[in-house]
């Protein structure tokens, strides 16, 4: 049922609350960070947490695979709808580095 | 050609979510409704005859998703194959409609467009969103919308498989709870709007005069409605029902329960994609299932009908 499609009606709606908003504007989303070096893997199919879903604080959405091998847990510390990955299954991660955002309820 | 007699099949027709890319290429069926959309709907359905759909507006999708439905049911239809009884899903409802001779072809395309442009207005003055939740107990999950208020169940799939609609916060507070509660996964749905709840309420008094100008026959074979999960043939009730589902939940389950308890095993997924045979084909073991979404299907369909069982899609 997954699908990605404009609408117009949103985009306007949108855009006029953004510019009621201008003058307070505040950013609402939340940027899951890697812990540590390594390489970012996304959970077995079966736990695997795709744009669109909500995550709720202290889910595990991934695993950095670290140099030495030792597989460590991304834990999202904030709950809500998962709006993109930042980054793709694979990629090498530092410290901190954004994994994925997120729009907290 | 054969005039096969499908005693015993319930067509099911798909709603928003099933398209697929080129769904209305391979189905030559389609293509008058589709000519006649662009020359009704205007300049704006050109759209839907270039193959990128990521350029349709949930309007023409919609469409799309109708004509394709419609379509295939007349490629059934032309090979001489006929249903037993009709079941829609949300928007396929009006689809279910069209193949059930209730209404004709063109006023379907027309309660499609109508219907969604009331739905995206309603969804302006009350804004929301849906999200499937999937591995949560219906009644756990109702629980949990009723205790948040402005969210509800409104698509019934599967036992394990539900939709939940409501405003931005309450949807977030209900996916969260569910969540806590056991849910494998809550997913947001790319639809702009909390549809079949009652946050689309400002929709109905314009449907409603659009369905009141549409002439609705009684039904050539036994059409199921899905805000009562049971048969209706009476078309003021059913043109009662088309309206009264933009507010209600969409007893998909409970309608094909309704089907089978009446004998019949049969399924076919008339339309794109096969979203309604994968819930079939899982939840009621039983049963035989397969999918008519191009020429091709229904000339298969066609040849096997009188040979053997359709095939089993899990």
């Amino acid at each position: 049922m997954s699908q990605t499609m404009a609408d117009p009606a949103v985009a306007e709606m949108v855009t006029t609350r953004d510019h009621m908003l201008s003058e307070a504007a505040t950013i609402d989303e939340r940027i899951v960070v890697a812990p540590c070096e390594g390489r970012f893997r996304f959970l077995p199919a079966e736990h695997f947490t795709a744009e669109g879903e909500y995550v709720i604080e202290g889910q595990v959405i991934g695993v950095v695979v670290s140099t030495n091998g030792k597989e460590v847990d991304v834990v999202t510390p904030f709950s809500g709808w998962v709006m993109d990955f930042m980054i793709k299954d694979g990629w090498p991660v530092v410290p901190s580095e954004p994994i994925l955002w997120l729009r907290p309820l | 050609m054969s005039n096969t007699s499908t005693s015993g099949t319930a067509w099911m027709f798909p709603g928003q979510g099933s398209q697929t890319e080129g769904m209305l290429s391979g189905l030559s069926a389609a293509q008058p409704l589709l000519k006649e959309a662009v020359r009704i709907l205007g300049p704006s359905a050109q759209r839907l005859t270039e193959p990128r759909q990521m350029t349709w507006s949930t309007d023409l999708v919609q469409t799309a998703v109708y004509i394709a439905g419609a379509g295939a049911a007349n490629a059934l239809k032309s090979r001489g194959v006929t249903p037993s009884a009709v079941l829609g899903h949300s928007l396929g409802e009006v689809s279910a409609l069209v193949a059930a001779d209730v209404v004709d072809p063109l006023d379907g395309l027309r309660l499609v467009f109508e219907r969604g442009k009331a739905m995206t207005i309603a969804g302006k003055k009350t804004p929301g969103g849906m999200a499937a939740v999937i591995g949560l107990d219906s009644e756990v999950v109702a629980g949990i919308c009723e205790s948040i208020g402005q969210v509800w169940v409104v698509n019934y799939n599967s036992p394990d498989q539900l939709v939940i609609a409501g405003s931005e916060k309450s949807l977030a507070a209900a996916a969260e709870k569910c969540l806590h509660l056991g849910a494998v996964k809550v997913k947001r749905l790319a639809v702009p709007v909390a549809a079949h709840t009652p946050l689309m309420e400002p929709a109905v008094e314009s449907f409603a005069k659009v369905v009141e100008q549409v002439e609705f026959s009684p039904p050539a074979c036994t059409l199921y409605s899905a805000v009562h999960a049971a048969p209706n043939a009476d078309p003021d009730e059913i043109k009662q029902n088309i309206v009264t589902a933009i507010t209600s939940p969409v007893r998909f389950h409970q309608t094909a329960e309704s089907v089978i308890s009446s004998g019949i095993n049969n399924f076919i997924e008339v339309g794109p994609g096969r979203a309604l045979t994968r819930i079939i084909g899982r939840t009621f073991t039983d049963t035989t299932v397969t999918t008519a979404g191009t020429d091709s299907d229904a000339e298969r369909i066609a040849n096997e009908q009188t040979d053997r069982p359709l095939e089993v899609a899990r």
